[in-house]
């Protein structure tokens, strides 16, 4: 027998989504029907069932993966035209985009500290302003800002990569350059690779003098960090993401590109002090003309941020941004470190 | 939050995603099946969010539009998926936490294995029942907000809403009965 009564009133009239006419409609039915109410009843537990499901455990570092790949779409897209036309399916947390999207809004940040950052690369004493907080915002000056600064002589974006410890570092460094067409810089001292390896470490030793002249700076070599490996390359972008996603192809855990752990450093060679070997040698610091490894001091991170938010607050021009140029070269100088 | 982020400020489409990552990623996990399809799926979400934040005209809420990319990315998801993967996924592959430290643990027990059936009757389940079935419970929209994700008429969203919790209740019954039935022929 066809019945009178529509059932889906029972789930509308479980969840108060009805008007007061079927509201009416459906308790009269109730006071007759003793399976609908045997069924609603039925209904109410099943729906409290599903609303105690346990809440999933978001990995941790969802909220900052999804800001980065945002950002690169966003960068792919003309900013006129995103409000208009749909995305092109989004990444997908694919290693390779995500290296990318990473790379893009270090380098940025990275460029940034080579606008602002002249009187830590001086070694001035002038005061750094206190911001706290480091923001990833890929402002239109800080995109600017490195399409200006990549080519500049002298000058290279540092990236700090962490890895797992199982890799094979050198063998893995060495094929992923190898697959990207790329050779390490700092084999050949005429390029200038050995003299930024040399002017870099010289940096460091400016802010953390030895107690004494010839003594060692333990200072500087207590408080660092260790970079298993170290390698220059200087190279259009879209070639260097290819070098990343190469050392992390295969890996356990991704290879990450922590903007917080980035470090620029600008330093342009400046005459005897910074040629190679004429720096003052500690004694775990690089040697000239060798691939070489650097330890990074942890106070430099926290400058650097600071360094970074200061750079975030500067005004500029807002310019028309036209997204990243993948052929454009920039110089990176890549501390692979182990964890 | 939003106007700001509109603008391009990214901190404050960070914030956006912060706040609202995690009752989309449980939503999500419980339509695709798995943490992992999900954060993928929500990942794209917020990405297109990001890129067509200025289209966003307001005339909903923010969750709601975001939600509505979602489940369509989530439902595509799954029929590219379909005949490679199964839905039924044990509760520690759906990256699920315990609600409640503190309760005893024969509860705990029950509640686990309820939870469990719950899901498995979930997954078997059409895509459609089940993600109205999620809208409605799990992030308890109501008619109109899920009537405007899924972009349907409210009298659809009635009954299309009633037949998944009379699926649901089926499917239920059978996994029960399912494992009565296992469980005597263990003893058998």
């Amino acid at each position: 027998m066809k019945r009178e009564f529509p059932d889906e009133l029972l789930s509308a009239f479980l969840d108060d989504e009805l008007s007061p006419a079927e509201r009416q409609q459906v308790e009269q039915h109730l006071a007759a029907s003793e399976a609908d109410r045997q069924l609603l009843t039925e209904l109410k537990a099943l729906r409290s069932d599903v609303a105690a499901l346990p809440k999933v455990a978001v990995n941790p570092d969802f909220t900052d993966r999804v800001v980065r790949a945002a950002l690169a779409e966003a960068e792919r897209h003309n900013p006129k035209d995103a409000a208009v036309s749909l995305p092109q399916p989004a990444p997908n947390r694919s290693r390779r985009r995500w290296v990318g999207a990473a790379l893009a809004s270090a380098a940025a940040l990275a460029a940034c500290f080579l606008l602002v950052a002249q009187p830590w690369r001086n070694g001035s004493d002038q005061p750094v302003p206190e911001v706290v907080g480091i923001s990833l915002s890929l402002h239109d000056q800080i995109v600017n800002s490195l399409r200006e600064a990549a080519p500049k002589e002298g000058e290279v974006v540092v990236l700090r990569l962490r890895v797992s410890k199982d890799m094979p570092l050198a063998a893995a460094i060495d094929a992923a350059l190898g697959k990207a067409g790329l050779n390490p810089l700092a084999t050949n001292a005429a390029n200038g690779a050995s003299a930024l390896a040399a002017a870099y470490r010289k940096t460091l030793e400016d802010r953390f003098p030895p107690a004494s002249p010839g003594t060692e700076n333990t200072e500087l070599m207590n408080a660092t960090v260790a970079a298993a490996q170290a390698v220059f390359v200087e190279a259009p972008l879209a070639q260097l993401e290819n070098v990343l996603n190469e050392l992390s192809a295969g890996q356990k855990t991704p290879l990450r590109l922590d903007p917080e752990c980035l470090l620029a450093y600008g330093a342009k060679p400046d005459g005897a002090e910074g040629e190679p070997g004429s720096a003052k040698q500690t004694a775990k610091g690089p040697t000239a003309g060798q691939a070489f490894a650097h330890r990074l001091n942890a106070e430099l991170f926290r400058l650097e941020k600071r360094l970074a938010a200061a750079a975030n607050a500067v005004t500029a021009p807002q310019q028309p941004v036209t997204g990243f140029d993948p052929q454009q070269r920039v110089r990176v100088l890549i501390l692979v470190e182990a964890e | 939050m939003i106007r700001a982020a509109c603008q391009g400020d990214a901190a404050a489409f960070g914030a956006l995603v912060s706040k609202y990552q995690a009752r989309l990623c449980t939503s999500l996990t419980h339509v695709c099946g798995s943490l992992d399809d999900a954060e993928d799926v929500a990942q794209e979400a917020f990405v297109q969010a990001y890129v067509k934040l200025r289209s966003f005209a307001g005339g909903s809420a923010f969750y709601t539009w975001l939600y509505r990319i979602a489940v369509n990315a989530a439902i595509s998801k799954r029929r590219r998926r379909r005949e490679q993967t199964s839905v039924e996924s044990k509760r520690e592959e759906l990256g699920l936490e315990p609600l409640d430290d503190g309760e005893r643990a024969d509860e705990r027990l029950l509640r686990e294995e309820r939870a469990a059936q719950v899901q498995r009757a979930l997954s078997k389940l059409s895509d459609e029942h089940r993600t109205i079935l999620v809208l409605r419970e799990i992030d308890d929209c109501d008619y109109d907000e899920i009537a405007q994700i899924l972009e349907l008429p409210v009298g659809t969203v009635r009954s299309r809403l009633h037949r998944a919790r009379l699926q649901l209740k089926e499917q239920l019954d059978a996994v029960l009965n399912d494992r009565v039935l296992g469980e005597t022929t263990k003893r058998a």
